[in-house]
């Protein structure tokens, strides 16, 4: 039988139960013989590891361990020598176990990348490694399977849930000349796929690299605690030999030595950040590093842009208003000009028009007049599409109430005219996010200002802040004026958090000094600069991500203040002669226990949705 | 410049502390980060070191093998 740690234990046990038979028995010699057996099993792996430590002058626990069991033996307490040789290797045996569960939501992530995949080699299907993949490889993907690459398809179509990318649980119809990315689920259909981005290249393999990163990224409470420990051991270990040669007593000596590794307090905050991350990676919230979780558990300002983050980004058409023209004409004469820009407010006017199978006509000698509009020649008629405020008050005169009306509904306005009059406005107004109004009220319950920074027109703006519940509102901004009012906001009132899509607030999420992307798996700009990435444009996931980095600092906290307290309390025991040996040894395995123990909880962390 | 490997799933809380001190006392190596959570760890070697960096290395991963943290992968 080979002696694992497993089968150690098991052995360790019945000697020390055959021991204590023994005692019973009144056979002293049983006792310690049994004794002795159970301590050589337990010890022999800690001292090999111990003298290999020490031949390069380390002295770590299991040095620590060897001398107080060996000093035990000689001083003939074979059952303190027995129990704690013991109980280090039970304890080392359960915590290996638990740590694994504080790993398994980052482990299961890979478990999204397929290890092995079928290629097509002129045509003939050929089973390989994932690893032996190359950019260019056509894969074979069938119902059921992952994707292993970031690539377009060339043949076949299929239903494919991406949520493992975009946090969207839906299947979507993926055609061929369509992307798909790694570790998305081809739900039903078969394709060929021609890998473009492979490994940690892919948009998934970013996000591997990044929480793999994040686990060790420690927080700053954790350096303190480091140097801490650091001194800590040699520290008692000083503190060992002052007592014992001012006391001679050998037994507390050989205690002191068993409690010299502050074992809890090493662990205790890398084991609650490697839970929280895992939890935040497993809800589509990857966070950058036990830092960021510590920072956004203290937040103050939540700064969002709107177009894209309060808002859905999509821009509807709300109201026609024509004179003297009949609808359909005037949008087609509108979206005919519009066809030529490319404009977010043009997509809008066009694919409205469209929707009503109106046909367009190719503008002629357009020109665009910068932030305000376009013109140019539709059918031999001069068409100009813009702000009102590209016209005269004149040309306005028939639309000037119902323009002011419309704005301050929050509706962005243009105005169309033809050969010089001016035919029509249409309102145009982008859609708060339905759960914009209940995660803004869930922000001020936590304490949390609410800002929005926008460059919309500022009755915009209010419309939307209005609706959406956002306590400030700062409009008309420029890119540089963002990031002016974000550390305006800073030095008012604390940490600032942006919170953006990552494309139209690419600079004021970069200099910000911490940034939240929504949405975007996919945007490697936004991956790299924001601090904490979400995977789809919910918001919902935003309260989450705070409640979770609260959480987790709650958890990494008491870990180390429990940690500390039993260091402590040890420390007295001992000196007090309270604690002897062996219980010195249990108190120390069961306190590192409970701190892992402690933050395994936060696996199961959930949002209170109401 | 680093060099980064892969070991086996670390466990015990002291083992990264004994890794750092082991490592540390290689020829040529600046400075070491042992990632618990991810079981890596990370040597940045001097600028002395590089140019006999695979010398350097090889005795880096010895040391690692010696202390029972074997290697499973180099980056």
């Amino acid at each position: 039988m080979k002696l694992n740690e497993q089968n150690r234990i098991i052995l360790g046990t019945s000697f020390i139960i055959a021991g204590w038979i023994g005692h019973w028995a009144s056979l002293p010699i049983l006792f310690d013989a049994a004794m002795i057996l159970a301590t050589v099993i337990a010890i022999f792996p800690i001292a090999k590891t111990a003298i290999s430590s020490l031949r390069y002058r380390i002295i770590g626990i299991d040095t620590l361990v060897s001398i107080a069991v060996i000093g035990a033996l000689l001083i003939g307490e074979t059952w303190e020598a027995a129990a704690v040789s013991y109980l280090y290797t039970l304890g080392h045996y359960l915590e290996n176990r638990t740590l694994k569960k504080t790993r398994r939501a980052i482990a299961s992530l890979l478990e999204n990348v397929p290890k092995r995949v079928t290629i097509l080699e002129n045509g003939i299907q050929k089973d390989i490694s994932a690893d032996q993949l190359k950019i260019g490889d056509l894969l074979l993907v069938r119902s059921g399977e992952r994707i292993a690459a970031d690539g377009i398809i060339v043949e076949g179509s299929a239903m494919i849930n991406e949520s493992s990318i975009t946090g969207e649980s839906v299947p979507i119809v993926k055609n061929a000349k369509d992307n798909v990315f790694s570790s998305s689920l081809v739900d039903t259909g078969v394709i060929t796929v021609e890998a473009l981005h492979i490994g940690e290249d892919s948009t998934f393999g970013r996000i591997i690299a990044l929480v793999e990163e994040a686990q060790d990224k420690k927080a700053k409470i954790q350096r303190s605690l480091e140097l801490f420990a650091q001194y800590y051991t040699p520290g008692v270990i000083l503190l060992t030999l002052i007592v014992y040669l001012i006391t001679r007593d050998i037994r507390l000596a050989l205690t002191l030595l068993v409690i010299s590794c502050p074992g809890a307090l090493v662990i205790s905050a890398p084991v609650s950040i490697v839970a929280g991350i895992g939890n935040g990676a497993k809800n589509g919230i990857l966070f950058k590093g036990g830092d960021v979780m510590e920072k956004l558990s203290s937040v103050k300002v939540i700064a969002f842009d709107k177009t894209g983050t309060l808002t859905t980004g999509e821009l509807v058409i709300k109201q026609v208003l024509t004179h003297q023209m009949e609808e359909n004409e005037l949008l087609f004469f509108a979206a005919s000009l519009e066809n030529a820009s490319e404009h977010p407010l043009a997509k809008a006017v066009i694919s409205y028009t469209m929707k009503r199978d109106i046909s367009l006509a190719l503008a002629k000698q357009v020109e665009v007049l910068p932030g305000f509009g376009l013109k140019g020649n539709v059918n031999d008629r001069w068409v100009v599409i813009g702000s009102p405020r590209l016209f005269t008050d004149q040309q306005r005169l028939s639309f000037n109430e119902k323009i002011a009306e419309l704005e301050s509904e929050g509706l962005t306005v243009i105005a169309i005219s033809i050969d010089n009059q001016i035919r029509g406005i249409v309102g145009i107004a982008d859609q708060i996010r339905p759960s914009a109004k209940t995660v803004v009220e869930k922000l001020k319950n936590m304490g949390v200002l609410t800002v929005m920074l926008t460059g919309d027109h500022p009755l915009v703006a209010h419309a939307i802040a209005k609706q959406s519940g956002i306590d400030e509102v700062r409009s008309q901004c420029l890119p540089e004026d963002k990031v002016n009012y974000l550390n305006e906001l800073k030095a008012q009132y604390g940490l600032t958090v942006m919170v953006g899509d990552g494309i139209n607030d690419a600079p004021a999420l970069a200099n910000a000094d911490f940034g939240i992307a929504m949405g975007s798996y996919t945007n490697h700009t936004a991956m790299e600069s924001a601090d904490v990435i979400l995977s789809s444009s919910r918001l919902e996931k935003l309260p989450y991500a705070i409640e979770l980095s609260k959480a987790t600092t709650q958890n990494m906290k008491s870990n180390i203040v429990f940690a500390l307290i039993v260091a402590f309390s040890l420390m007295i025991g001992v000196l007090t002669k309270h604690v002897f040996l062996s219980v010195g040894m249990l108190i120390h395995e069961l306190s590192v226990l409970m701190v892992i123990i402690n933050a395994i909880r936060l696996l199961q962390f959930k949002y209170k949705s109401t | 410049m680093n060099t980064k490997y892969q070991l086996e799933t670390l466990t015990c809380p002291s083992c990264a502390m004994k890794i750092k001190a082991a490592l540390s006392k290689v020829a040529g190596v600046e400075s070491v980060e042992v990632l618990f959570n991810a079981s890596k760890v990370v040597i940045s070697w001097k600028k002395e070191a590089e140019s006999v960096i695979a010398m350097a290395e090889k005795t880096a991963e010895e040391t690692l093998a010696r202390i029972g943290f074997p290697i499973i992968s180099k980056h």
